[in-house]
């Protein structure tokens, strides 16, 4: 587990109760947070530059997971990237990695994992 | 004559009236002393000139003169009947028996007098009987010949001379027993018999079966009467009357024909038939009605509706029949049960019987037994429910992916809730207000994945079809929420409106409701996941209209692919990929058999529109 974090973790799910689960884990393992019910909310706020992490769902109704990691790569943030989804979806992991996220994960998200990813992602920031 | 024979006492002991009346003048002469008894007046007070034709009633005057003026003239012996007045003002009737004579002093008229006034009223009784009865003779629709108390022809009317084919000359004295045919010849004298026992007895019975024999040997059936006429003088007659029956027999046997034509015609329908009288009685009942109950047809005529049908469908029936009564044709369905006691249903159908006058006589009830159609319609209904069912896992298969996202979410919220919260319990101190939230937020993530399985368990359900008052507006809600996923999974924004349905309902069965919401949102989904991203929007909107919700959902997509609308409607024709086609086409067949509509076409400002009209309940 790393230390020394400079800023938060957004958290970007259309689904309030996943978001609200999500950011309790991660403030539990002693991470701040922002959640942001839609990728439009987060990539008009100023949240987009100052978060170290971004975990991203990505299936949301206007703007999808994939819409929001385009206009984030377009910014050239370097920011990383961990793609979740509920859905079964074939590459999911290898169509992830292509389009930039540093990690994936299929929800239900155990802790573990999740910590995992945030953990490699935070590195891959570095 | 004996020698002590006194001829004057004699004259003047007998109801004999001496008189002499003068040829020239026309005057009473002399006049017995007995004319007291006769007229209560002396013979002087007669004497006096003019005073006897004073006491004559004035209507017979010209009758006596004439027969005196030719009495005189021709010295015949007459007789005259006339009347006088008594000196009481009484009438009394005289029979005037004269010749002529000649005496010294010219020729006279002489003979005697009697009072026949007795003898006049009793010829005026009979003759006034007799008048009355020549009328009903004549005037009698019925053959009528009157006989003595022994059967011999006295008179007949024309009618009886008509229908005997013999004139009165030819018959009259002879009896009436050669007239009648043979096989009824023996049957008269016991008739009269009866009469001539009992004095007082007036009339026989009309109807007797009866027939004359004509001239010509042909015999004529007759209703035979027979009635007592008693004459003037206390003598008895026989009057007989006969009605011919030819034309009623014709009628009758006619009617027995026809009746057989409709029994023969009753007995090959697969029907059980009869007819009902006011009395709410069999009148007639057909072979397959009798065969029904294991009775025999003539044990079911003349018995009651309740002893037949039995008390319960007789209660049902009761109404129509007295409405059928009444003029009123009615329909309605029942069950009766058979011989063994099984129920089978029944079309009851009761029509009025409609005489000739208008009068209602009784009433048909033709009953059919409609097991095999109520077993194809159950059967229909089974496979439509069948059919229906396997529509619903069908679409369910294509929303499994779907599904399990929309269950995954609570999912992944419990997971991450139930991990946080065991960690913020370790945590020194533990911040148990937030382990107390996330607690709460498990709970509520839980209820919401119960949610979606219940929604889901109900389409999977293989129940019978239900009939309730179903709240469209939150089916259509319900339908949205379950394509949720699926309607982001593919970019598509969905909508529900309805503004001003909340508190209608209409009839039916909200899951086969629900499949029908959720195949036709699908299929808006599909559609608009078409269009550019951006503009990919459904919207599922409910409106009262007259009688009926309209539920109207348009889409952002091409419109209807091949601009006929029916095609959609088609079995295994699919827009979606891994579809089976059959959504649409069930969904038609469900709506349709809530007495609903559905039809689509393209929305003016493009994309497609489908509309589903079902009735308020």
């Amino acid at each position: 587990m790393s230390t020394g974090r400079s800023g938060p973790i957004a958290i970007v799910d259309d689904d309030a109760s996943v978001r609200t689960a999500l950011a309790r884990l991660l403030r539990a393992n002693g991470y701040s947070t922002v959640t942001h019910p839609s990728g439009r909310d987060f990539l008009d706020s100023p949240a987009l530059h100052e978060v170290e992490c971004l975990i991203l769902d990505m299936h949301m109704p206007g703007m999808s997971g994939a819409d929001v990691l385009e206009e984030v790569a377009v910014a050239a943030t370097k920011l990383p990237v961990v793609l979740t989804t509920g859905r079964y979806e074939v590459d999911f992991a290898q169509r992830s990695l292509d389009a930039g996220a540093s990690a994936f994960l299929r929800k239900p998200i155990d802790e573990a994992s999740l910590l995992e990813a945030v953990d490699v992602a935070l590195h891959a920031r570095r | 004559m004996s020698a002590d024979f006194d001829p004057g006492a004699f004259l003047e002991s007998a109801p004999l009236v001496p008189l002499e009346i003068a040829v020239d003048s026309g005057e009473l002469r002399y006049i017995g002393d007995q004319v007291r008894e006769l007229l209560g007046v002396g013979p002087s007070e007669c004497l006096e000139p003019g005073r006897w034709t004073a006491r004559v009633v004035p209507d017979d005057v010209g009758t006596l003169e004439t027969v005196r003026d030719q009495v005189g003239r021709d010295g015949n012996r007459r007789n005259v009947d006339y009347r006088m007045e008594r000196a009481d003002g009484r009438i009394v009737w005289v029979c005037e028996s004269i010749n002529r004579a000649d005496a010294p002093d010219g020729p006279v008229l002489r003979g005697y007098l009697i009072d026949i006034t007795d003898r006049k009223r009793r010829e005026v009784a009979r003759w006034k009987n007799e008048e009355r009865l020549r009328g009903v003779f004549r005037s009698a629709p019925d053959a009528l010949v009157l006989t003595d108390m022994d059967g011999r022809i006295v008179r007949m009317n024309d009618q009886a001379q008509d229908l005997l084919s013999y004139r009165l000359e030819d018959v009259i004295g002879s009896s009436f027993d050669h007239l009648v045919s043979p096989r009824f010849q023996g049957r008269l004298p016991e008739l009269r018999d009866a009469f001539q026992r009992d004095p007082d007895r007036r009339t026989l019975v009309y109807g007797h079966d009866f027939a004359i024999q004509r001239s010509d040997g042909h015999e004529v059936p007759v209703e035979l009467g027979m009635g007592v006429v008693v004459d003037g003088d206390e003598s008895r007659q026989l009057l007989c009357s006969l009605r011919d029956l030819t034309v009623r027999r014709r009628v009758e046997a006619q009617l027995r024909s026809s009746e057989r034509h409709l029994r023969e015609m009753a007995d090959v329908l697969p029907a059980m038939v009869c007819i009902v009288d006011r009395e709410h009685r069999y009148r007639f009942a057909n072979d397959a009605f009798a065969a029904w109950n294991g009775w025999d047809r003539h044990a079911v005529e003349g018995r009651r509706v309740a002893e037949v049908m039995g008390g319960r469908l007789y209660a049902a029936m009761r109404d129509s029949i007295e409405a059928a009564l009444t003029g009123t044709a009615g329909h309605f369905r029942g069950e009766i049960a058979d011989r063994e006691g099984r129920t089978v249903p029944v079309d009851i159908s009761l029509v009025p019987q409609q005489e000739d006058d208008g009068r209602v006589s009784g009433c048909f009830v033709v009953i059919f037994d409609v097991t095999i159609e109520v077993a194809a319609r159950e059967a229909d209904r089974r496979h439509r429910d069948e059919l229906a069912h396997v529509g619903r896992v069908a679409t369910l298969g294509e929303l499994a992916a779907s599904i399990a996202h929309e269950l995954n979410q609570p999912l992944s919220a419990i997971v991450a809730n139930a991990q946080a919260a065991r960690r913020l319990m370790k945590a020194v101190p533990p911040d148990l207000d937030e382990v107390a939230d996330a607690l709460d937020d498990i709970t509520a993530a839980g209820i919401r994945a119960g949610d979606v399985i219940s929604s889901m368990r109900g389409l999977l359900q293989r129940g019978e079809t239900r009939d309730e008052a179903v709240d469209l507006p939150r089916l259509v809600e319900e339908a949205v929420e379950l394509l949720h996923s699926e309607a982001i999974s593919r970019g598509v924004t969905v909508v529900a409106e309805a503004p001003d349905a909340a508190s209608v309902r209409v009839g039916g069965d909200p899951i086969q409701l629900k499949q029908v919401l959720l195949n036709i949102v699908m299929n808006a989904i599909e559609a608009a996941s078409r269009a550019p991203s951006g503009s990919r929007r459904v919207t599922a909107t409910v409106r009262v209209e007259a009688h009926a919700l309209e539920v109207r959902v348009r889409d952002t997509g091409p419109g209807l692919p091949t601009g006929d609308p029916e095609e959609l409607f088609a079995p295994f024709v699919s827009r979606r990929s891994g579809g089976l086609g059959m959504g649409l086409a069930i969904s038609r067949s469900i709506v349709e058999a809530h007495d609903g509509a559905v039809s689509a076409e393209n929305a003016p400002d493009g994309g497609a529109l489908v509309r589903v009209r079902l009735p308020l309940s």
